[in-house]
Formats: structure tokens, sequence, C-alpha cells
């Protein structure tokens, strides 16, 4: 990764900034931070604060796999233990290590998926639930699944190509459509359970224990991290969903292909814990 | 032009017989129907029973006004009554009526001059049954309704309206309020506290506490001397930043992140420029920094804000042309940048 450098902070303009604005109650979103990413959104409380180019169709690298696991979920039978495909097992990009064969309970699959991101697990889990809707083309058929589950979510400017977010023109999403997906991911307790582990540790039928750890930086040291999903491929660019939960209140932030996905997700997430609950009587700054 | 309030005049028309003496626990159940006319429109209301007190409702007492009007030339002969009234105050207005006994009930009608307009209200009561006045009179069920009322919002610091002040429709609750709103912030010296408290209900807690006889900038003086002696500085920056200059020095970084970024700039450059700048931040997982250096990328990433200008509207290029950010020549990536970068390009992650 490139080295992610903070400029020289102008303090001096610091000290008589006003708070970014953010958008009433009643209101849409602002574009209050318009060069943190290509696109991006913003929620408090699942009030959506922030956004630019909310709605631009854009690639979406492995956040697709948000939608891969809402599937698996909804699909059940997580405890079956399922073969690695020599499709699976022959993914490219980050990978848990699965060998053609191996036989895997989906759970675990779908644990490495969303926390190692990894796209033999990924592609082994949308193969295992295919198999069940057309066993001669099951990738094909969950891809199909997951188009009509974003349909059925109303996600207009999302559509997929592939399970694990490879880069292909017709694989694309939107800001807001991210927002909304990562709602119902977070909705369900098996998924907004898994996005929140640090590492995790999978056992294949014949022994091989596995680990591996989040591709989440902002677990290990953001307080109140809950998730949820990184993604990064040469025509997304870094993209980060995170979740950050303090004090009672929930702060959601999408970006896609945001080159400092890390100190500027970390930016947005701790100014919007901010800007809404600004003391009255604190100096604007 | 002040729009013109019915309900005075309707309430009275409902209360019309209903004052005078009372007679103990009985009454009559009258069916009030009202209508009244203005503008050459109609507007009949819909009938509503009223408890009242065994009086005769042809009477001086049964005139429908407030406290504000002053009835003069009132009349009566038979079963039949003629008066003017003059009304002052919020509900100016003046007006004839007349009114009369009927067998079963009562009836009277009223025209009245309300801000130019001229108003025509008739009512008519028939008697339908008994009925026990002390409890069912409008008054009483008002008292009631009231009553309850205010019991159950006396734990309510935001209804302070009600129970303080002028306009308090509970003064009698006022003592318990106060108790409770005393309640509530005898924690408030604490800067935690203060600040929840702050949060949760906002001004409105602190108009409780006054109105009670408290002092916000009394509790405030206190918060702060506590937070400024138990290192809660961000407290200091965000309510009492006067105070703020003189702990840069002894602020920790990592508890007091924002408040080193927001009140200490030339101690905050420095400490960004030793542990944040040109760090990756998977590579801060173990450092002490962590957290001011939390803080400082929402400073920076503010800073960098305004220094562009605010909501100027981003690039409409996507990916490739997402700006850049660093008028810095990029630095040479490190290996391990250029392996994930490699990996990047495989894809995933």
């Amino acid at each position: 990764m490139k080295p992610c450098r903070l400029l020289a902070l102008p303090f001096a303009l610091a000290s008589v900034v006003a708070g970014a604005r953010v958008a009433p109650a009643d209101a849409g979103p602002v574009d209050a931070w318009p060069d943190v990413a290509a696109a991006y959104w913003v929620e408090i409380d699942g009030r959506p604060v922030w956004a630019g180019h909310a709605d631009d169709r854009l690639p979406m690298a492995s956040l697709a796999k948000l939608m891969t696991a809402l599937i698996a979920v909804e699909a059940g039978d997580l405890d079956r233990w399922t073969d690695v495909s020599t499709g699976a097992a022959t993914e490219t990009g980050t990978r848990l290590g699965l060998r053609r064969g191996e036989r895997v309970e989906r759970r675990d699959l779908l644990l490495a998926t969303l926390v190692r991101s990894a796209n033999d697990a990924c592609r082994a889990l949308a193969d295992a639930v295919g198999t069940t809707i057309d066993p001669h083309a099951p990738t094909a058929a969950f891809v199909a699944r997951m188009n009509a589950r974003a349909a059925a979510l109303g996600l207009a400017d999302t559509h997929y190509a592939n399970p694990c977010g490879h880069d292909d023109p017709m694989q694309y999403t939107s800001a807001r459509d991210l927002a909304a997906l990562s709602h119902a991911v977070l909705a369900d307790p098996t998924l907004a359970e898994a996005v929140q582990r640090r590492e995790i540790r999978v056992q294949t039928a014949a022994g091989r224990t596995l680990t591996a750890r989040s591709t989440n930086a902002l677990l290990d040291g953001l307080p109140g991290a809950r998730g949820l999903k990184t993604g990064t491929t040469p025509a997304a660019g870094r993209c980060l969903v995170a979740v950050v939960d303090r004090d009672g209140r929930r702060v959601l932030a999408v970006l896609l292909h945001a080159p400092e996905r890390w100190w500027d997700g970390i930016g947005l997430i701790e100014l919007a814990f901010e800007a809404p609950d600004m003391p009255a009587t604190s100096p604007a700054r | 032009m002040k729009p013109f309030l019915p309900r005075g005049v309707l309430a009275v028309a409902l209360c019309c017989v209903a004052v005078g003496v009372a007679a103990a626990d009985s009454g009559d159940r009258y069916r009030v129907t009202t209508k009244m006319q203005m503008a050459g429109m109609s507007m009949p209301g819909k009938p509503v029973e009223v408890c009242t007190a065994h009086a005769n409702p042809v009477s001086e007492q049964a005139i429908p006004k407030d406290k504000d009007c002053d009835v003069q030339n009132f009349r009566i002969e038979g079963g039949k009554a003629s008066y003017h009234v003059v009304c002052t105050g919020k509900n100016a207005m003046t007006g004839d009526g007349e009114m009369e006994t009927l067998p079963d009930g009562y009836r009277g009608s009223m025209k009245a001059q309300v801000q130019g307009q001229q108003i025509t209200m008739s009512y008519e009561g028939k008697r339908i049954g008994g009925c026990d006045y002390a409890t069912e009179s409008p008054e009483a069920m008002g008292k009631a309704m009231t009553a309850q009322a205010c019991a159950a919002q006396v734990n309510s610091i935001v209804s302070h309206s009600m129970f303080v002040g002028p306009k308090a429709v509970c003064a009698s609750y006022k003592t318990k309020f106060c108790a409770n709103v005393d309640r509530t912030f005898a924690q408030a010296e604490d800067p935690a506290h203060f600040a929840e408290s702050d949060r949760t209900y906002g001004g409105t807690a602190w108009a409780a506490v006054e109105a009670c006889g408290g002092s916000r900038a009394a509790i405030l003086a206190k918060a702060c001397g506590r937070a400024e002696s138990n290192g809660s500085f961000d407290f200091v920056g965000d309510y009492c930043p006067d105070l703020a200059p003189k702990h840069c020095a002894d602020a920790d970084p990592n508890r007091n992140g924002r408040f080193l970024v927001q009140h200490c700039a030339d101690r905050a450059r420095t400490l960004a420029a030793q542990q944040c700048e040109g760090r990756g931040y998977t590579a801060m997982q173990s450092s002490p920094y962590r957290a001011f250096c939390h803080s400082y990328a929402a400073e920076r990433l503010r800073a960098r804000n305004t220094q562009a200008g605010g909501n100027a509207p981003a690039s409409p290029d996507a990916p490739a042309a997402v700006p850049a950010k660093n008028d810095e020549a990029p630095k040479k990536p490190s290996f391990g940048d250029r392996l994930k970068g490699l990996k990047d390009r495989l894809g995933g992650g």
C-alpha cells in the first residue's frame, strides 16, 4: 500500500475553520468532503449527512462480498460441508489458501469471505449456494441471485458480474446502494457478528487449520469499530465500508476509490461523531 | 390580522350554566349544540355532553365570558335575558347576547364584533339527565386532566415551562419538579455527567435549572475545575476553552487528542510531525499515539476541506480522476508498500 502521508496540517487555519455543514434532519446529505473519495456516503444513526457522487456507478472490489455473504446466510445451511471447487482453489487476489477438493463448512467460508476477504473462500461459498440453484452453472446462478437480491433491496445502481468483486465493466455499485446493502447486512445477526471479527480460525474436514486476520484495520484501533468491509482492486481503488458505534450512536461511512481510505475514513467518522453533538456553548472552530 | 379564536367563546357557551353556586355532588347533564356563523359561513359544532350545576341557566353568571369581560345592561324578563358584553385584552370583542330557559334546557346566542368581523354564535343545551357536578363539571374534569398531565410530566425536565414561570399550569407541582431537577443535576458538576446532560437535554435542561433557582454557570465552573484536575481536557476544550492554553503542555496525547488538535496547535503540530505524518494507518496499530493521530486525521480533513473551498464540487471524473491531495513529491514506496501494491493489482482485499 502506498504510504498514507498525513499532510502538514495548517493549524492556523484549523483554529478558524467552522465545522462542516451537516444536513438538516429533513434535508439530503451535503457534499462536505469532496476530495476524500470518488464517491462517499456518511450516515449518523441512519440519517445521511454527507455524501458525494452518491449515485455514481463505480467498481466495488471486494465490497461485492457483502452481497455474497447476505445471500449465503439467507440460503441457510451454514453448517453444511462443501467441497472446494477447482475454480475456487484457483481464485486470485487475497486468499485463505484453500485447496481443490478440501471440505470446509459454509460458515467458515462465510467468515473467511467477510473477515479476510478471501477470494477462494468467497468463490467456494458462492458455488456451494449456486449449486443448489443450478448445479451446471453454480457461479452464474449465484450471480443472478445477487442481482435479483440487489433489485429487491432497491439498489438501482448496482450490478454484479461475479461474486467476489473482480473488476468487470458490469460489476458496479454506488455509495448510496452500498449504504443500503450495509443496513441489510447489519440487520442479520450472523453477519453483524462476523464483520466484527479481527481474526478467524478455519478447520477443514481433514483437520488442516487455517488462520487469518481481518483486512479491516479499523477493528484493531478505532474505538467502537464494528466492521464492515474493505475492498481493493486496480479499477476500484481503495474502498471501505466502516461502521462505528459510540455512546449509543452509530456512524456508517462508505468510501469508493479513496486514496487514503483509513485516515480519511477515520477523519470522517470522528467528525461525524463530533458534528451533530457539538455542545451549543462550545466555540465555533 | 390576528386570527379570531372562537375557542374561548365556545368554551364559555359550554360552561355558561356551570358558573354560579355549585350544588354538591349533583348537577344536570346537558347535550349542548353550538353553531357559529362568520363571513357568510356556518360552522356547526359537534354536540357535546356537559355537566352543569343546578342553577338558573338564565342569569348574569351564565353569560359566556372570561375574566377580561364586562357585562353591561343585563336585563331579565321572565325566562329571557339580554345583555351587552365588552371584552378587552388578548380576546378583545364586543357583543350583544340573549338567552332563555326552555322546558328541557336552555338556548342562547350572541352577536360579537371581533377584530372587525361579525360573528354570531348560538347554542342550545338539552337536559338529558343528572350528573355529579363535583367530578363531572367541565371545570372539575379540566382540573383532573391538568392534574393528571402535571403528575405525568413532573419528572420531565424538558417540560419545565409547565411547572415554573409565569405561564406554569402546574405551579403547585413546582417543588416536586424542582426537586427532580436538583436530583438530576446533582451530579452535573462531574464533567462527564455535565456533558451527558448537555447532549441529552440541551438548552432546555439548563433553562429548567435556572428556573428552579440553579445556575448553569456555577455548575459549569465546578465541572471545569474538576475537568482540569482530573485531566479531562477534551471537556475543558469544549466547555471552558479559556482555560485550555494552560493545559497544552500536560495533556496526554492519547487521552486528549482532540483537545490538543483543537486547542494546542504548536504541540499538536510537533506531535503530528513526529507520530502521524508519513505513517500508514496499518503501521499505527501498536503506536501509543494512535488515538491522537485519529483526532489529527479529523482535523487534517477539516483543514484540507477548508483550503479546498468547503463544499466545492467533487471532480466529475470517477476513479482515475480522484484529486491529488498532496503537493509534496510522492515518497518512494517501501518494500511492504510495493508488496501490497502488487497484491492490490492482483485483486481482492
